[in-house]
């Protein structure tokens, strides 16, 4: 450990920091120390820093307002490295470590000089609404242009990271009887209660450790310290099974008692600390039958000129610092109150050793004498003066006058912290509620499930926290604890009602985070924005990180009486969640990048990738597209060799990725016949047949074939990409409509590997790896299927081509898929068997023309592809009754055509829209139809040819149409048209 | 959310792939149905979209693939039980018989 150094404004004892631990870190680069549960505020503020930031739109210096998460100013950077960037982190929640290096934000040039700072000079120049109203003019362009890259710049809230988030998170479910949020004595006291009962209980504390204020007030328990009498609270609530989940905010509320909790467990400790492959951060997704809101209060500042000068803070803060962390925030403190609770402050900063006069707005205070503290009554803070830290304070009233002060603490009043209460609709209205006595909004009735406990129902005094949380305890089924006797309590009042002091203007600031002022508010009014949503918006009062935590109150309440209605008509805006701002990547936690949608491969997708192929995406399958031989130029020019060697010869190509369904049950046939559209009760074992699923819309869903292999056992195959569709499809249509069908199914794609030999050799191949099979054409008809064995592994043959060539599909157990593949590579060697990919698949097929999903878009009937004849009129099946559409069977329907380019070398552009004329105009009144499917060259016609819809398609067979692609400039590419089955339309080569 | 699955019990709502109302059954099989009859418009395209409470199509689709009708609240949003689809309509009809006998 280095060598201590100075903490000029640290008193020698109190608080609850570990002095033996020094900390070493830096803030803009300057090296400072602190001690081991030092807040980085609380540090920076021992080192006598006053100044953290610069405000959002006027560049004014700041401070620290706050003490916990709801501080608007003090806004930091941590960094580590340009990877691991973290803007916008609250000095005050920020938990220091050695080495950890921070920087202050959003200003130009050295914190103490922000060349920004011009903007305050012109600060009666951009009001509420500024933006609205200036950047009107010049149009969208000039916004884009000129005044939003101005703007982002001026009005930083920190920077970015620049690459993806190295760190991990996790997500974890965490289940409760009871949920309570907030591990302060109020919320610990109730899940003691509750914990005591039998009940499973977790506790969600924000701040580093259990206890809240009353760890550090000097309130007495029973005679025991408050930090003594916590710990045992805590032992208890563990040993009765309970949990405490430290430095977990809890964020949202959501239906049906789910909650959304981020736990931070990384953030203050150094790298080295850091346990391996451990989360930075965990999401909890919590369910729990009960809720308690043990949320607390945030106090809330005064309306008055220069109150967000650095050196001015919340009362609540200064304590705190002092408090908490041995920390004087100034030794000659005014305190501006409006309520009892500012003497327990005053005489706790008199204790130590501060000069303290306080200002009490109140003519009628009741008398209190503090050693060494003056009290000046019926006054307010006028005007702070001091640009980088208060140096003297006005104040006005029943008397005025000046005072020198080096901190001005505000004791404003308090806002229960009602923000989790109002997140969810569930079960109850939401919006708080506001209470006249209090000045305050306390929540809504709340239902059985949910309970209040603490300073967030109202409750002042310790006493009376205490009394909600026995309360709590018992709405929810606890057991009745005794609760302490609190002495040297802290004294409490109601305020009195002073949102802003008169002469309060454009230097009296309500949201210091988005520099919305009392006067903002007033001219929002005034304009017209009388809705307390519209007053937000327009000022932008509660926007941003902090979301107004000490700004909303005061802001509607000032819109309240500048428009002559009641707070409680006003009402608040709508409380979202997050509570308080939570990194994106928590949320997402591993399911990101390759986590998020991971790759299928193939058995053999090794031997592709050693074997040249490269590989395309098809839904998560990663599918060879073409294998790169020596010599080839492109990857049109290895498809079209791998055409014309299968075609010529014998080609192999992996279809392990279509989807495969093995039905069983005496009512197999019958659901496959209400499947499709075509009739299945005919089918004999050993055979195969082409199947047509529509949708209940009466459009095309799926195709492909399914083969009965027994009695009741029926294997079915389905294209890649609707595999998954086509399952839920069955499940849902067997559930739903014919519970009564005695059939079961699974999906088996994964379990199954299987080829195609395509070519004229297939058969002599297929011959040499299955020799005691008969696989001649009697013994194997096209659409026959024989189940066999290969080496001892079951093994089904089916005769089907999608290539147009003779062909088989061989399926055997993906376990033994690469060793079946490699041993009919060495069966077709002798034909030179070629593998080929998707492009010359697709190549081959569209000369067949056979439709895929290109054209199966869900946009077309039977009709269009030209397999209307596949309907079984005796029975029913899905789409059935829609097929009948009157749509369906209009002449000017787009059908399927095929398209030959006009010479070789055009080429046909995908997506490309047909016309009858070269003249144009091109548009949807004179279009014919469109193009789904290009093969760049077909081998078969020399030149391009393509798949397309168009109307009258039969009409124009043999006729010149124009394709044109409004994409692409507007080329016009000729070509004629002709029945897409370009290749062996009488199926001569599937049956020889 | 919790949705409960008659086959698996209480699973959070992650698991699940909704479809939308349940509001007519699948006519039954006729075979000579035409497109605009009540009953296939009923069960294709009408859907109330009330508020209150509703029967939705989910299905346990990471889980044990049973497609299950959810009774929702769309006001409260509260969930008060679900019934296997295979057993749904099949109850409601017991429901509507037992109803016309009364």
């Amino acid at each position: 450990m280095s060598a201590r150094l100075p903490q000029p404004n640290r008193l020698d004892h109190g608080g609850i920091i570990n002095r033996d631990r020094p900390v070493t870190f830096t803030f803009d680069r300057r090296v400072y120390q602190g001690f081991e549960g030092d807040s980085l505020a609380s540090a920076l503020l021992a080192n006598g820093v006053k100044l953290f930031g610069r405000s959002f739109k006027y560049h004014r210096p700041r401070g620290i307002l706050g003490a916990g998460p709801e501080e608007p100013n003090a806004l930091v950077e941590v960094d580590r490295g340009p990877a691991d960037r973290d803007p916008n982190h609250r000095a005050t929640m920020l938990e220091i470590y050695e080495g950890l290096e921070t920087f202050s934000q959003n200003h130009i040039g050295p914190l103490n000089m922000d060349l920004m700072e011009v903007n305050d000079l012109f600060s009666r120049f951009l009001p509420a609404g500024f933006y609205y109203k200036t950047f009107f003019f010049g149009g969208l362009q000039a916004w884009y242009r000129l005044y939003e890259p101005i703007i982002r710049r001026a009005a930083g809230l920190g920077r970015p990271p620049l690459a993806a988030d190295p760190h991990h998170y996790d997500k974890i479910y965490t289940h409760a009887d009871t949920l309570v949020v907030g591990g302060g004595i109020a919320g610990l006291t109730t899940a003691l209660s509750l914990a005591k009962a039998g009940q499973s209980v977790v506790v969600c504390e924000e701040r580093d450790r259990m206890g809240g204020s009353a760890l550090w007030q000097g309130e007495t328990f029973n005679g025991e310290t408050g930090a003594a009498y916590i710990a045992h609270m805590c032992r208890e609530i563990e040993a009765a099974g309970g949990r405490l989940l430290p430095r977990t905010t809890v964020f949202g509320v959501y239906d049906a008692g789910t909650f959304g909790a981020v736990e931070r467990c990384h953030d203050h400790l150094t790298k080295a600390d850091r346990a391996p492959h451990t989360a930075r951060m965990k999401y909890h997704r919590i369910q729990a039958k009960a809720v308690v809101y043990a949320t607390g209060a945030i106090e809330r500042s005064v309306g008055f000129n220069g109150n967000d000068r650095p050196g001015v803070m919340l009362a609540s803060a200064g304590h705190t610092f002092l408090g908490k962390y041995g920390v004087r925030v100034g030794e000659r403190v005014s305190l501006f109150t409006t309520h009892d609770g500012g003497y327990g402050t005053a005489a706790a900063f008199s204790a130590a050793g501060a000069e303290v006069t306080v200002l009490d707005a109140r003519t009628d205070a009741a008398d209190v004498s503090i050693d060494g503290v003056r009290v000046i009554k019926g006054v307010y803070a006028g005007q702070a003066h001091g640009r980088m830290g208060v140096r003297r304070v006005d104040y006005d009233g029943a008397s005025s006058g000046s005072l020198d002060a080096d901190a001005l603490l505000v004791a404003g009043g308090w806002n229960p912290a009602v923000h989790l209460t109002s997140h969810t609709t569930d079960r109850r209205q939401s919006k708080p509620v506001y209470d006249a006595e209090l000045l305050a909004f306390v929540p809504p009735e709340l239902v059985d499930q949910e309970a209040a406990a603490g300073s967030v129902t109202g409750a002042m005094s310790t006493a009376d926290c205490l009394a909600t949380a026995q309360a709590a305890g018992k709405k929810l089924g606890g057991k009745k604890i005794e609760l302490p006797t609190v002495d040297q309590a802290l004294p409490v009042s109601k305020p009195m009602e002073m949102w802003a002091v008169p002469g309060a203007g454009d230097a009296a600031f309500l949201d210091m985070q988005n520099d919305a002022t009392v006067k903002d508010v007033k001219l929002a009014a005034q304009e017209g924005f009388k809705s307390v949503e519209h007053m937000k918006r327009y000022t932008t009062l509660g926007m941003a990180t902090d979301q107004g935590k000490t700004a909303n109150v005061t802001g509607l309440a000032l819109l309240a009486a500048a428009t002559g209605r009641d707070i409680a008509q006003v009402g608040t805006t709508t409380f979202r969640p997050p509570y308080t701002p939570i990194p994106i990547g928590v949320l997402a936690g591993h399911h990101r990048q390759r986590d998020y949608a991971p790759f299928r491969y193939s058995p053999v997708h090794a031997w592709a990738e050693d074997n040249g192929a490269t590989f395309m995406e098809a839904g998560l399958w990663m599918r060879p597209a073409y294998y790169t031989a020596p010599g080839d130029k492109d990857w049109l020019d290895s498809a079209v060799r791998e055409t014309r060697a299968t075609r010529g010869s014998l080609g192999i190509t992996d279809v392990s990725t279509l989807g495969k369904i093995d039905i069983q049950g005496p009512d197999a046939a019958e659901f496959l016949n209400r499947l499709y559209t075509n009739g299945w009760k005919t089918l004999p074992v050993g055979k195969a047949r082409y199947g047509l699923m529509l949708r209940e819309d009466g459009l095309v869903f799926d195709d492909g074939t399914t083969s009965r292999l027994g009695e009741n056992h029926y294997y079915m195959t389905t294209t890649t990409a609707h595999a998954a569709a086509v399952m839920t499809h069955m499940e849902f249509m067997h559930q739903s409509a014919w519970p009564d069908l005695a059939v079961a199914f699974a999906s088996v794609t994964d379990q199954w590997g299987a080829l195609a030999l395509a070519g004229p050799n297939a058969r002599a191949c297929l011959a040499k790896l299955f020799p005691e099979v008969d696989v001649s054409n009697d013994g194997l008809p096209f659409m026959g299927v024989i189940e066999t064995q290969w080496q001892g592994y079951t093994a089904r043959l089916f005769r089907i081509s999608f290539s147009g060539e003779l062909a088989y599909e061989v399926a055997v157990p993906a376990d033994i898929f690469d060793a079946f593949w490699q041993a009919a590579l060495q069966a077709g060697a002798e034909w030179k068997i070629t593998p080929y990919g998707l492009e010359a698949l697709n190549i081959m097929r569209i000369e067949k023309g056979h439709v895929t999903g290109a054209e199966l878009d869900g946009r077309v009937s039977m009709d269009d592809v030209g397999l209307g004849k596949m309907v079984s009129s005796k029975k029913d099946f899905v789409g059935r009754a829609m097929s009948e559409r009157e749509a369906f069977s209009d002449p000017d329907r787009a059908k399927m055509v095929g398209l030959v380019a006009a010479k070789p070398g055009d080429k046909i552009i995908g997506g490309g829209i047909v016309f009858d004329s070269a003249e144009g105009p091109f548009d949807y009144t004179t279009m014919l139809g469109y193009v789904t499917s290009v093969a760049q060259y077909s081998p078969l016609k020399d030149r391009a040819i393509a798949l397309a819809f168009i109307k009258n398609a039969a009409d124009w067979h043999g006729k010149t149409l124009y394709v044109v692609s409004h994409v692409h400039g507007k080329s016009i590419m000729e070509v004629r048209a002709e029945s897409p089955h370009f290749y062996d339309p009488n199926n001569e080569k599937v049956m020889a | 959310m919790l949705i409960f699955c008659p086959h698996c019990g209480m699973r959070p709502s992650e698991e699940f792939t909704p479809k939308g109302l349940a509001e007519a059954p699948r006519p039954a099989l006729g075979g000579d149905d035409r497109p605009e009859d009540d009953a296939w418009q009923d069960y294709l395209h009408t859907r109330t979209n009330k508020a209150g409470q509703t029967n939705e199509y989910f299905h346990h689709s990471l889980g044990c693939r049973r497609w299950i009708v959810v009774h929702r609240n769309t006001l409260t949003h509260e969930v008060t039980g679900s019934t296997m689809a295979s057993e749904f309509w099949q109850n409601q009809q017991q429901a509507q018989d037992w109803e016309a006998g009364q």
